[in-house]
């Protein structure tokens, strides 16, 4: 069995006094996996990604980088071995997207132009790199963000919701990233909604419910009417389409009829 | 245009500039009586008489405070929009200077006659602006404040020292003239010493900032993507707030208010040449000082031998700008 390389051990967080976002989470991420994180909006996604790099500390519980508590680590040590993709891609910075790319660059204290060329291309940003990053568009800047954490080169990389502002030729191309960077070895943790391509991707999902961890495993198991329909409140139908291994979840009886 | 032809072009423009303070003023000098007295005095010849010491006593001084002066405030000007990540953001804007002048004008009233031209003036000018500056960062860290809120809680710090230093002068007795005076800002009472202090700080601030140079390109992405990248941002911010407050308190001591040019400056050259702060820090400083020191030799000539306050002048050409900059930003985000 692979060792962790990250690991949260009975994490719990609250933002305010008495009111916990995150409770009692115990879960580890092996190398080569990617997992993915589902659950209703405030159930504690984005929180859960913002404790594992350390940028917020729980008040009860560790989150483990190897053998180091992460909150232990100096942000630039952190950089290195845990790279972020944010939910949020920033607004109004005046920097081209090589400039915004090699920001990644910052911890390792090398700025290699081929490192940057390469996580360009890696995302298929390359025509886009002289360009200000103010004047892409929301899924170009999404691309940009990406490649700026692949420029970290760190043995761990975490998502939130990396293909929201993505059209779906390029959520494809996130997924498939996604898949090729745990191939080399890397831990892979992204925060999604997305049930219908994500879970082709996955190789372990995980289930948030009021902070709680509700339900891990593979995503056959865990992305099932059981859970989903508790979860979001609507009846989620997983119909398995013929001939492929695609498993569609739609809250059928929820959609409108069919026009004639 | 090519960062390194913008550099290249302000270094001439600010030589040129440089040399134009030299030649202008009430007593005119050709170029030529300029190198024979410059020739003469480091040959070391005797016989220094009265246009010597107009041009090393008084315009040498003078220019080089105004060059230093110019490249301290838009280096603080740049310096504080990376802070706030607002380009709004200056000290003159933010209340910093309005709370060095607080801090200046009390230990003035205190310290009277002696504290002019001693350390203990810039002392208290730091301490107001350093409580100004902590105290606008604050709001703004509280999430109470930001954009245009965090500009009005400035604005609104601002007006409180203003107000508190406006009462002090009740207090100022024979010495309100000259302390109204500097408070309009200008570079009348620049001296050898004066000059030499205030390059000393513009060469510090230029250096720590260009330490600093990549560290702030990543402040740029945003606080929380700036500690994910590996930057100990708490620090960072610290740094920044002491460098602004004590840049901004020797300016304030030793010249009075002199707005916008923090304003102005970065936030032109970041249009030409972008955000990248290692080539943004030395274009401000030559920015900076090449106009400031082209408004000072404006306002000494203009109405010479009488002098216009060299505040008067940049506030004329900044508050546009400033509205200009309200009107076409969205200032809730980052420095663009």
């Amino acid at each position: 069995m692979p060792i962790m390389n990250l690991r949260a051990e009975k994490l719990s967080f609250a933002y305010r006094p008495g009111t916990l976002v995150l409770e009692g989470i115990d879960a580890g991420f092996f190398p080569g996996t990617v997992t993915g994180i589902f659950g209703p909006n405030g159930s504690g996604k984005s929180t859960l990604l913002r404790c594992l790099t350390g940028a917020l500390s729980p008040q009860h519980g560790t989150v483990w980088y190897g053998n180091f508590r992460v909150n232990a680590l100096s942000p630039r040590e952190v950089a290195r071995s845990i790279a972020v993709v944010p939910q949020d891609t920033p607004r109004g910075i005046a920097l081209t997207a090589r400039e915004m790319v090699a920001l990644g660059r910052f911890a390792s204290g090398d700025e290699n132009p081929a490192r940057i060329a390469a996580a360009l291309s890696r995302v298929g940003a390359d025509d886009m790199a002289d360009r200000r990053f103010d004047e892409l568009s929301g899924g170009e800047r999404q691309r940009v963000i990406i490649a700026r954490a692949l420029a970290q080169d760190a043995p761990v990389l975490l998502l939130d919701e990396p293909a929201t502002h993505l059209d779906m030729a390029h959520q494809l191309e996130v997924y498939r990233l996604t898949r090729s960077l745990a191939e080399e070895g890397r831990t892979v943790l992204m925060t999604c909604h997305d049930l219908l391509l994500a879970p082709l991707f996955l190789d372990r999902a995980i289930l948030l419910e009021s902070g709680r961890l509700a339900a891990d495993g593979p995503p056959a198991e865990v992305l099932v009417q059981e859970h989903l329909g508790r979860l979001f409140g609507i009846t989620i139908e997983a119909s398995r389409s013929p001939g492929l291994s695609l498993t569609v979840r739609l809250p059928f009886q929820s959609l409108p009829p069919a026009a004639t | 245009m090519k960062p390194r032809a913008l550099t290249l072009l302000l270094a001439i423009a600010l030589f040129g500039a440089a040399g134009g303070t030299l030649l202008l003023g009430s007593v005119r000098m050709p170029p030529s009586e300029v190198l024979m007295r410059a020739w003469r005095t480091m040959t070391g010849h005797s016989g220094w008489d009265a246009r010597d010491r107009v041009l090393f006593e008084i315009r040498l001084p003078r220019m080089v405070a105004a060059a230093s002066v110019g490249t301290i405030l838009a280096l603080a000007g740049l310096a504080s929009q990376t802070l706030f990540r607002n380009p709004l953001a200056t000290p003159s804007v933010m209340g910093v200077s309005n709370g060095a002048a607080l801090g200046a004008v009390a230990t003035m009233l205190v310290a009277g006659a002696r504290g002019w031209d001693g350390i203990v003036v810039p002392i208290g000018g730091f301490l107001g602006g350093f409580g100004a500056v902590t105290v606008v960062f604050a709001l703004g860290k509280r999430g109470a404040f930001f954009g245009h809120s965090l500009l009005l809680a400035g604005i609104a710090i601002a007006a409180l020292c203003s107000a508190m230093t406006t009462g002090m002068l009740y207090l100022a007795g024979e010495r309100l003239q000259a302390i109204v005076f500097w408070l309009m800002g200008g570079l009348w009472q620049a001296g050898g010493h004066m000059a030499l202090v205030l390059l000393g700080v513009a060469l510090g601030l230029l250096f720590s900032l260009l330490a600093l140079a990549r560290p702030l390109n990543v402040l740029l992405a945003g606080e929380t993507a700036a500690r994910d990248l590996g930057v100990d941002v708490p620090h960072l911010q610290r740094k920044l707030l002491l460098l602004i407050a004590l840049a901004s308190a020797v300016a304030v001591s030793l010249t009075g208010v002199i707005g916008f040019i923090g304003l102005i400056v970065p936030h032109l050259l970041r249009l030409v040449i972008g955000g990248d702060h290692r080539r943004l820090i030395p274009t401000t400083a030559l920015g900076g000082a090449l106009l400031l020191l082209m408004a000072d030799t404006l306002v000494r000539t203009l109405a010479a031998p009488a002098e216009i306050p060299v505040g008067i002048l940049t506030a004329m050409l900044g508050a546009p700008v400033f509205l200009w900059l309200l009107r076409r930003r969205d200032v809730s985000g980052c420095p663009s």
